[in-house]
């Protein structure tokens, strides 16, 4: 493996090297963003000049433009209303230009595009960018499903049956990432594994992805990360947006996206997903589909408000209704439904989201604004996994008040505000052992504040403080801390520390392990609290290190970090103790996750970019007294992404992961035939795809994930006898379904 | 709990007072050439009292917020030419302007850069 990977390397430099030998391009591309506080947003319609000049063109709809280079200037200028200007002096064919809202504080730079994933330069916290362009080099098809050329975000499956992904950040499982639709809490609580689902990947205009703890401001639950999910706005949105999608697999799919102004103030945008899963595989020969069958139905509905006095509003309604069918292929569920003939899973799930976001600057106090969150959710899951039925509903309320202003003066920023996150749970679980009752009400009330300062020219540093009190676990205070040094212009180095606390959702965060005949066991230590149990608490580290370079034309990043995430206390999910039991309990010893990720992105050639990255793991938990290693978390990761555009519209990519051995758990105690290795294979799995764009109106894809066909053989253990005491289809460590060829198209009118 | 609402509370009231501040805005011109220049003039203009204070190195034009009980205009006229910059009411002292690095030398027929 490790000398396939030396050759790779090698090619790669090589490639690197001959585009050296390359006479210059002369034709300049880039991208134009606009920045403020809140926002990072591709501009349409920023005009870029030849200084001294009346050579000039606009940037298109996608904020991107293409400009011939010219014999009397190298100085760039580009302009935007509200925006300050920037002149860039052109070393390279391909430009990032970040221009700073006249209302904002921040300071702005121009950095090199090599890739649909920015590393922002000016935040003192890690974040990365991942544009559309990034999002539609997997033409798939929701959140889960966005992460597939992302080194730092893992991707498996929950259970052989049920066809559910689940990301890992840093070794730790999705619930400790702090998932937010534009900044408000999103997939937490029930959702926490299979809301990922609900977010159709045609409805995202762009994820941010940190690690550590992030700001304050944002609440006190992200332990190993944030993902921020920035959906279409109606003010910059396409007309009109279709998407289309069919695969070998017998999924179909079909997103609308409309976006209208309604008038001066007013514009809105309606978004439509609608998913059918309904041809029946079993490629495995298990007697399971390896997929289930179903449908989903998700609309969205926002307006946006804007007037002339500074007041900025946006309103939104979500609905999710989710229904599938998987299990042996015989189930049906009007027949067999909770019986003994046919194991078979469903899920029913309801669940509506609305939101509201207000907010005020003020344009005789530029540094000043104030702003109003409120979020909303009811979710309703009603699921059965063989003679299993889990029932739960969620009514989530969030409200956030933030005050942006001055210490003195603008090198001092300071954010404050109070929040306040209300949740009430109601769970039942019956079946195989276990028939519990779970109810639970958490009203957590808080104040926060943030401020940033540079101390010197190369130091920001910004600290941050919550004050929480929860209902269950009293009052708790939140310390953050994010600071960046600025080597040079091209070196960041950047340092993260923080507290994150919040309160496990066993059930659903474990929702693999129901498609199991593991009797689910909880070791409650303190009446009235949420399960019995006590609240996670985790302390994160990191610090990373960010070089930017250029050979010839082409840029580069180079990117090294480490963190730590240590637990003070975690409610252990133990699989290893008993094969026939999942149990929780509250950590007696040390449990901790160490992660290290190098990542070097490069732009081979003109319009060739490539990234190639390894993370390592080392996730470690005391269960029941004995430290073992975290099961399914591989320790080794290799990871490698080409991209290729032609001018005429081509576009192909390339992605190839690695994924080492995993530990399994432990079925020792099992009958022989029962009994599963203690440690997976490492697999290798290549995706590629290939698309053709006409007049950025029309696009067809075709793809194949998966491209060798590389499987898990019987991901499910005792297949052959599913209501006997060692079924297990929770224990899956690599794909279960092998290669899927797709296609679609892709439509816009402007 | 108690000591919780009382810190809110404080908090509440230290963000309204805030809001009642008389701040006045002027806008004055202000020599000088670079990137440099303008981190220099902002930090200079940033005397206490002074909130936020802009220059825009191409018009030259510097935007000044600031308290009016705290500070006058002209502090701020003199803060900037104490470090080299002549503004559109004070003169920079020849020392001053001696001691700018030679691409900051706006009299000597540097350009814009």
């Amino acid at each position: 493996m490790f000398k396939f990977f030396l050759g790779l390397v090698i090619i790669w430099i090589g490639f690197g090297w001959s585009s050296l030998a390359q006479s210059n391009d002369s034709v300049v591309r880039g991208v134009v963003y606009g920045i403020d506080e809140n926002a990072k947003e591709r501009l349409i319609g920023a005009s870029i000049r030849w200084k001294g000049t009346t050579i000039g063109v606009v940037t298109d709809e996608k904020g991107e433009f293409k400009l011939s280079k010219n014999k009397t200037s190298s100085v760039l200028e580009v302009t935007y209303v509200g925006y300050e200007k920037q002149e860039i002096e052109i070393e390279s064919n391909d430009l990032v230009v970040l221009l700073r809202s006249e209302n904002t504080l921040e300071g702005l730079e121009v950095v090199g595009q090599q890739n649909g994933i920015l590393i922002d330069r000016i935040n003192p916290i890690k974040s990365e960018l991942i544009s559309e362009s990034e999002l539609l080099k997997a033409a798939c098809c929701n959140l889960s499903e966005s992460f597939e050329t992302n080194p730092s975000v893992d991707v498996s499956f929950t259970d052989a049956v049920t066809g559910t992904r689940q990301i890992q950040m840093l070794g730790l499982s999705g619930p400790y990432i702090q998932i937010s639709r534009e900044n408000m809490p999103d997939i937490r609580g029930l959702s926490s594994v299979y809301g990922l689902i609900y977010i159709p990947g045609t409805w995202i205009e762009s994820l941010q992805l940190s690690k550590g703890t992030g700001s304050v401001v944002n609440g006190f639950e992200s332990m190993a990360g944030q993902i921020n999910v920035e959906l279409r706005k109606p003010e910059r949105s396409d007309k009109l947006y279709v998407n289309l999608y069919g695969n070998q697999g017998g999924r179909v799919e079909a997103n609308v996206n409309v976006a209208l102004p309604v008038n001066e103030h007013w514009s809105t945008a309606v978004l439509l997903h609608n998913k059918y899963s309904v041809v029946k595989n079993d490629r495995n020969n298990d007697g399971f589909l390896d997929m289930p069958l179903g449908a989903h139905y998700i609309g969205l509905n926002r307006w946006k408000y804007v007037n002339e006095s500074g007041l900025v509003g946006q309103f939104g309604i979500k609905g999710t209704y989710i229904e599938k069918t998987g299990g042996q292929l015989d189930f049906d569920p009007d027949v067999h439904l909770g019986g003994t003939s046919f194991w078979g899973v469903t899920d029913d799930t309801r669940r509506v989201e609305g939101w509201g976001k207000v907010g005020k600057v003020y344009p005789q106090m530029p540094w000043r604004s104030f702003g109003i969150q409120i979020n909303a959710v009811y979710h309703d899951q009603e699921s059965y996994f063989g003679i299993r039925n889990y029932q739960g509903t969620q009514t989530s309320l969030y409200g956030n008040v933030i005050y942006h202003s001055i210490i003195g003066n603008t090198n001092h920023p300071i954010k404050m505000g109070a929040s306040v996150q209300y949740d009430y749970f109601d769970e039942q679980l019956s079946g195989i052992g276990s028939d519990m009752e779970f109810t639970r009400r958490e009203f957590v009330p808080g104040v926060f504040m943030e401020y940033k300062n540079s101390p010197t020219e190369k130091w920001t540093i910004i600290p941050g403080l919550r004050v929480d009190y929860h209902n269950n676990f009293g009052l708790f205070v939140t310390p953050r801390l994010h600071a960046m040094y600025q080597i040079s212009k091209l070196t960041a180095l950047r340092f993260t520390a923080g507290r994150g606390q919040r309160t496990a959702s066993i059930i659903a965060e474990n929702i693999g392990a129901l498609a199991s005949s593991r009797v689910f066991n909880v070791v409650q230590e303190s009446a009235g609290n949420p399960y019995g149990l006590e609240a996670e608490v985790s302390w994160n580290i990191g610090v990373s290190l960010t070089q930017d370079f250029t050979i010839g034309d082409n840029l580069g990043t180079i990117s090294t970090e480490y963190y730590r995430t240590q637990f003070q206390n975690q409610i252990v999910v133990d699989f290893d103790s008993d094969p026939q039991q999942i149990t929780f309990y509250n950590l007696d010893g040390e449990s901790y996750s160490n992660s290290a990720q190098i990542q070097l992105d490069y732009e081979l050639f003109t319009n060739f970019s490539s990234r190639l990255g390894y993370r390592w793991f080392d996730v470690e938990t005391t269960y029941s007294g004995s430290h073992l290693t975290k099961p399914l978390v591989s320790n080794h990761r290799w990871f490698m992404n080409l991209g290729y555009k032609t001018f005429n519209d081509w576009s192909f990519d390339y992605t190839l992961n690695w994924m080492g051995s995993k530990r399994l758990p432990s079925t020792r105690s099992n009958p022989l035939d029962y009994q599963i290795r203690d440690f997976s294979d490492d697999f290798m799995t290549m995706n590629v795809q290939v698309s053709k764009g006409w007049s950025s109106t029309f696009e067809l894809y075709v793809g194949a994930e998966n491209l060798m066909d590389v499987r898990q053989e019987s991901p499910i253990l005792a297949s052959d006898n599913p209501f006997s005491e060692y079924f297990d289809s929770s224990l899956v460590w690599g794909p279960v379904f092998g290669r899927i060829i797709y296609t679609g198209i892709r439509y816009k009118l402007l | 709990m108690k000591l919780y609402i009382v810190t809110l509370v404080c908090f509440m009231l230290t963000s309204f007072s805030s809001l009642a501040q008389k701040n006045i805005q002027a806008t004055f011109e202000v020599k000088g050439v670079c990137g440099m220049c303008k981190k220099r003039i902002e930090k200079a203009a940033l005397v206490p009292g002074v909130k936020m204070a802009t220059w825009d190195q191409k018009s030259g034009q510097m935007k000044v917020y600031f308290r009016s009980d705290k500070v006058t205009e002209l502090d701020i006229h003199k803060s900037i030419a104490n470090v080299g910059h002549t503004t559109s009411k004070v003169k920079a002292p020849a020392e001053a302007y001696s001691k700018l690095p030679a691409c900051c030398a706006y009299d000597s027929g540097v350009n814009k850069h």
